[in-house]
């Protein structure tokens, strides 16, 4: 398979430079350096929490903001924003109130596929048919649309380009769950059916496990484990990965976390010098608050990499059972 | 079968008719009224060339300030012995002809620098918006009188210097609204559909502008007139001859004392049209402003109306809270959404109660209802009976009510920022939460506070208590919510989407404290929440709501593992299970129905694949035996699950 | 929250810089010869000269203000021609008779509006509402000029109960009932307008606050009602009040010309009333930017309380 997407140490910080009087204004870092490759007709989930940089990331993907470090290539295609669509979280908020549907679809036909007159009709029809809406929702206005209904038009716009690669920010999470799985299911079917390739952001545990291939774990701007998805799930190695899988709740099963303060992440404005979790970790020593770890293979598969000092280790059976325990 | 069939374009439903922007212009009596009067001003000042008046500026010193009402002079003559009712109609239209030229300038150029500056952001932004705080910085009307001091006396040089001193408002509102516009999301779908900067400020911000730049105009026009006129009558806009209303006012002040009324025509022709126009201005702001539009800010009572013809007895004796035949409502306008239709509920000492159900299923308004929280308007208590230790809140006087909340039942909200008060520390806030229920001193309610904090486990609660809920986590935030609502020993704790708002990893820990509370105090927990995993870890017995009904309940686990509703059934295969990846995550088709026109039958019907005729002849009776029950004629049974 | 407050100190002095410099360039733009202007078409050339080279009008525009920046910080303001007194004198004097007339009307339209906004909400719908919020468009649509002299034909021709102008009895008077007697009618006039603004301003956002969740919370944990408003939503409420106030200040000088005027409040107003028309240039001056300077430390003073009741501000 060959590589659709590639991020070099890209970082993010905001803020910075100096002030009138020369003193230096304080930096956010957002995103503190990650390298991923995305291959083609893959799904790559990305799981974090609030404030872990992921939405940046992908804003910095699409092409709204731009990487303060390290680069962030697409393969082939010349056009960048044809190759790269976005689906927004609020899908309500992605469509212009005094639009209708017509118009905010028809934007993208005319300026980035080049269609007009009855072509632009022809595959507006068409488009809507694709995310499975009665092309009488063309003439709503957004506030006449269910979240379920905005959420398929946000789909459709950004399929509009015949992107290769949709970026997919939290796209479920303002649904209610019944309407959540007829989203997700119109995902899985079209990536199906129009071969693209995914790169899907959410802080649901759950669903990033249901539609990845691999999984991304990021904290506090980095990446803390990356690897197959189920590798990650059933053998997870950073101890940050283990405990949002010991949080997440599930019918069924009973719920039993690590007594913690609080969750709160490190100062954005002064990271720590070493792993950024250390605080919160009970495996951490003195090294993990002086050096950062390097993200490494740890004895599982070789693409199932952490970046931790002392990362758990599991039984040959453990990876393959699954057993958490 | 069809319903089964996803392939199936989801097809809009019908759309009620909305009034369009007119009829609720012309709904709103007022405004209506000035949109009469303004017309008939309008139309006179514009024909006074061709009016039967008498020439405005032939004075006639023999009938100099002749009375109003006498023949040959409606409205009396003044000082010069001028016809007042011609020199009204004209100097209208002088007064007019300004004040829609100033609203007209400052609008465009206030607009322009506004939208330029929220759209620019930046160095742009800064640079003209620190302009037009310089000119906000000086009292309004004294930088007008500055300008008309250099440029002199004349009513055209008035007309610049109120246009001048009005822009800063038209620039601040359009900088606001286009600042918040630009960041808004649809604005980087714009981006990324190929528009470019100028194409999204002309087609996708200014649109959504415009309502502002008119309301903006339509609260200011009235002023303006009125600035002009304050310039005239000072004698510092309209010069002789040329009058307009503040000159004719300025010039009846001199005779103010011996004929009133030269002066107090023109005054009250001003106070009219001012007045007709801000009826005008304000009618058109409530129909272009959405927040008013839908009469959302109406101010909700301290207590749910209620309004049931008998209360039920109480059928679960022995419960702590129960609730029984519940309906509460939203009326709104003609319509009634049933949000809650027929709720029966019992918790008792030290259980735990889950609510679980998709958004508008009436969770809340369920958990919302007991101690009369839903606001009214819109809220009504139609029907039912809320019962603590067998006493029926709802008949209770409103004082008896305010003294069991936060005694008898607490509640935990949602979001923990919005329902601390950002202005008082949770020191105080708890505090009082004490003290409203308890007869204790500061000093004392302080200890209790801290000991609050500990319980909660909020490290050093001492030094937390002096902290504003800004200052903290979301989970400490939480925390304090839990604190607060354990402050008087309630019996029951309504726990409302708690950690929905939290990160995973706090959740985990919210719950887990709630658990722990649950042992070490023995409190009964009504949990609502839209997710069955949080069920399973907290509760130990679970009703599932859908369009406003109980519609299954029973033990968690049991009805987790086999559950006979069909709406229970879809609802847990739709939710992908961690550690379960390979499971199909199957939708419901469909929508859940509108509360404000229910099927007669079964609610659901429409969705279920197994629904038959008789599910849509009637309602469905929550029926079951045991500690299970279901409102299904076809549920399934353990087998099929 | 000290060091918060002295930065707020410090972003006055650009605000007072632009301000004397928007001043000045105002009067910079006087078409012609400044000191014919200030001078009269009658005045000898020796005199325009002379002046001129007084006002350091032969030299560059940045120069120039220098110049004049540095004689205002030292008070000088120049002379008046009408007046033939120094400026900085005669504005002196009569600031204290507009902060007077100023204050009382805005401590007037504060109470009185913060009144009516919370009776208004509370009573939503209700009688007082309707009535209050028809005095508060009947108050926002009624020229301060025209209530003024409506106020004098009924109080002081009609009634006797108040003197129609001046600030004291011409026999005799000077003392502060005096003073108080005569400040009656214009203060009431000038408030009338600020009231109605406010009013309208702390109804609005009574009820905007009485829908937010921390209301619900403190009903929630048996707060009694009454306390709820005057406590939790009343406070909450102040926040987006204040700034209104602060506004409203700016208004309420700008109206003291007008009442000043009518009643012949010996103020700022009036003075800078009478000072265009004799094209007393110097003097109008120096009253705008004096005026203009106790706005802005008053709108300082409102951000200061500002944030001692919102504590997200500091």
């Amino acid at each position: 398979m060959s590589a659709i997407l590639q991020l070099d140490d890209v970082a993010r910080r905001f803020g910075g430079g100096r002030t009138l009087f020369g003193g230096a204004k304080p930096t956010v870092h957002a995103v503190r350096g990650i390298s991923l490759t995305v291959a083609r007709g893959e799904t790559v989930g990305i799981v974090g929490e609030s404030g872990c940089g992921k939405s940046t990331l992908a804003r910095m993907v699409v092409g709204l903001d731009h990487p303060s470090d390290g680069t962030i290539r697409l393969a082939g295609n010349a056009d960048r924003r044809a190759s790269v669509q976005y689906v927004f979280q609020d899908c309500a908020a992605s469509l212009n109130p005094r639009k209708r549907v017509r118009q905010a679809l028809s934007v993208p036909l005319t300026k980035l596929a080049g269609l007009r007159g009855k072509a632009r009709e022809a595959r507006l029809a068409e488009l809507m048919e694709t995310v499975n809406l009665d092309p009488a929702f063309l003439d709503r206005y957004p506030h006449e649309l269910s979240g379920g209904q905005a959420q398929r038009i946000g789909i459709a716009r950004a399929l509009a380009a015949e992107p290769d690669l949709l970026v997919l920010d939290e796209p479920v999470s303002a649904l209610d769950v019944s309407m959540q799985a007829q989203v997700l299911e119109l995902l899985a079917d079209l990536k199906a059916r129009l071969g693209l390739t995914y790169v899907f952001i959410s802080h649901d545990l759950s669903v990033i496990e249901s539609v990845s291939d691999r999984v991304a774990i990021l904290y506090f701007g980095k990446l803390a484990e990356i690897g197959p998805a189920r590798a990650v799930y059933a053998a997870p190695q950073h101890p940050y990965t283990a405990l949002l899988l010991a949080s997440a709740p599930a019918p069924g099963r009973p719920l039993d976390p690590p007594d913690e303060d609080d969750g709160t992440l490190p100062d954005p404005y002064d990271p720590p010098p070493g792993c950024a979790f250390a605080a919160r970790c009970p495996r951490a020593e003195a090294v993990c608050r002086e050096a950062m770890p390097p993200l490494a293979a740890h004895g599982g598969a070789p693409d199932h990499q952490s970046a931790c000092h002392f990362p758990i280790s599991h039984g040959a059976g453990a990876r393959q059972g699954g057993s958490r325990q | 079968m069809a319903v089964t069939d996803i392939a199936a374009p989801v097809t809009p439903a019908a759309q009620p008719a909305r009034p369009g922007a007119w009829q609720l212009l012309f709904a709103n009596t007022l405004a209506t009224a000035g949109l009469i009067v303004i017309t008939l001003v309008v139309l006179v000042a514009l024909a006074a060339p061709v009016l039967p008046l008498a020439d405005p500026n032939a004075t006639a010193p023999a009938a100099r300030l002749t009375p109003p009402l006498t023949d040959g002079y409606l409205l009396g003559t003044d000082a010069l012995g001028r016809d007042i009712l011609a020199r009204l109609v004209w100097g209208l239209r002088v007064s007019l002809a300004v004040g829609l030229s100033a609203t007209a300038i400052a609008a465009v150029a206030g607009s322009l620098i506004g939208l330029v500056a929220g759209f620019a952001g930046g160095r742009v932004d800064a640079v003209l918006m620190r302009g037009v705080d310089m000119v906000l910085a000086f009292p309004y009307i004294l930088l007008a009188l500055a300008i008309v001091a250099v440029l002199g006396p004349g009513l055209v040089n008035a007309l610049y210097a109120i246009a001048v001193v009005n822009i800063p408002f038209f620039a601040r509102n359009v900088r606001g609204l286009a600042l918040g516009l630009s960041r808004r999301e649809f604005v980087d779908a714009a981006r990324l559909s190929g528009q470019g900067s100028a194409e999204i400020l002309m087609r996708e911000v200014l649109p959504n502008v415009l309502p502002v730049i008119v309301i903006t105009m339509s609260t200011t026009v009235g002023w303006m007139i009125l600035e002009t006129a304050g310039l005239s009558f000072l004698g510092l806009g309209a010069q002789p001859p040329q009058a307009d209303l503040g000159s004719m006012l300025g010039d009846g002040r001199a005779v103010l004392f011996t004929a009133p009324h030269v002066a107090i025509i023109p005054g009250v022709a001003i106070f009219v049209l001012v007045m007709s126009i801000n009826l005008l201005g304000d009618g058109i702001r409530d129909v272009l402003d959405p927040r008013l539009k839908s009469g959302a800010l109406a101010r909700p009572g301290a207590r749910t109306k209620i309004a049931r013809t008998a209360a039920p007895a109480p059928a679960a004796p022995g419960a702590l809270l129960e609730v029984a035949g519940l309906k509460t409502h939203f009326r709104v306008g003609r319509s009634t959404v049933e949000a809650v239709r027929g709720v029966d509920l019992a918790v008792a000492e030290g259980e735990c109660l889950g609510i679980v159900g998709e958004s508008g299923s009436g969770k809340s308004v369920t958990g919302m209802s007991v101690m009369g929280l839903v606001p009214s308007p819109p809220g009504v208590i139609a029907d039912g009976a809320a019962f603590f230790r067998g006493d029926d809140l709802f008949a209770l006087p409103d004082g008896a009510l305010t003294a069991l909340r936060g005694s008898a039942v607490a509640y935990v909200f949602q979001d923990p920022l919005s329902t601390l008060h950002p202005q008082f520390t949770i020191g105080q806030q708890l505090m009082e939460a004490i003290r409203v229920h308890a007869p204790v001193g500061r000093k004392e309610a302080r200890r209790r506070a801290e000991a609050l904090l500990a319980k909660v486990r909020i490290p050093n609660p001492a030094r937390r208590l002096d902290a504003y809920p800004h200052e903290l986590s979301g989970g400490m935030r939480q925390r304090v919510g839990i604190a607060m609502a354990l402050a008087n020993d309630a019996a029951v704790l309504v726990a409302d989407e708690p950690t929905t708002a939290l990160d995973v990893t706090v959740q985990a820990q919210i719950l887990k404290l709630i658990n722990v509370l649950r042992r070490e105090t023995g409190v009964a927990v009504i949990f609502i929440t839209h997710d069955f995993g949080v069920v399973s870890a907290v509760t130990d017995r679970v009703a599932v709501m859908y369009a406003g009904e109980i519609v299954e309940t029973g033990p968690t686990a049991a009805l987790l593992s086999a559950p006979a509703h069909p709406y229970t059934a879809r609802l847990i295969a739709c939710v992908p299970v961690l550690g379960e990846p390979d499971r199909a995550v199957k939708p419901i088709p469909g929508r859940p129905p509108a509360l404000v026109d229910l099927p007669k039958g079964c609610a659901f019907a429409a969705r279920c694949e197994r629904a038959q005729d008789d599910c849509r002849a009637g309602p469905v009776p929550l029926a079951g035996s045991g500690s299970r029950a279901v409102r299904c004629l076809h549920p399934l049974t353990a087998e099929a699950a | 929250m000290a060091s918060t407050i002295l930065w707020r100190l410090l972003t006055a002095i650009p605000v007072l810089i632009g301000l004397s410099v928007i001043v000045f360039a105002i009067m910079a733009m006087i078409p012609g010869d400044p000191a014919t202007a200030i001078l009269g078409s009658y005045a000898t050339p020796e005199n325009v000269e002379r002046l001129n080279r007084q006002l350091g009008l032969d030299r560059s525009l940045p120069e120039q203000y220098f110049i004049w920046i540095g004689n205002i910080l030292q008070g000088d303001f120049g002379r008046s021609l009408s007046l033939n007194r120094p400026v900085i004198d005669e504005v002196l004097e009569r600031l204290s008779a507009t902060m007077l007339l100023a204050g009382t009307a805005l401590v007037l339209a504060t109470i009185a509006g913060l009144a009516a906004g919370v009776v208004s909400a509370v009573r939503q719908y209700g009688l007082a509402d309707k009535a209050l919020t028809l005095m508060v468009l009947i108050g926002i649509s009624m020229p301060a000029f025209f209530l003024g002299l409506l106020l004098i034909l009924l109080f002081a021709v009609k009634l006797r109960w108040f003197p129609a102008s001046g600030m004291t009895a011409i026999y005799g008077g000077g003392g502060p009932g005096d003073i108080a007697h005569h400040l009656v009618l214009p203060a009431l006039t000038l408030a009338v307008v600020a009231t109605g603004v406010i009013a309208r301003l702390t109804r609005t956002a009574m009820l905007e606050v009485l829908r937010q969740d921390f209301i619900r919370t403190a009903r929630a944990k048996g707060v009694p009602e009454r306390r709820v408003i005057a406590r939790h939503a009343f406070k909450a409420a102040l926040v987006s009040v204040i700034p209104v106030i602060g506004i409203q200040a700016g208004f309420v000088l700008g109206g003291a010309v007008y009442v000043e005027t009518v009643f012949q409040w010996p103020g700022i107003g009036s003075m800078l009333v009478t000072a265009i028309s004799t094209r007393d240039i110097l003097l109008v001056q120096g009253g705008v930017l004096v005026v203009a300077a106790a706005y802005v430390l008053f709108n300082l003073a409102a951000d200061v309380l500002q944030m001692a009741i919102d504590p997200r501000l500091r």
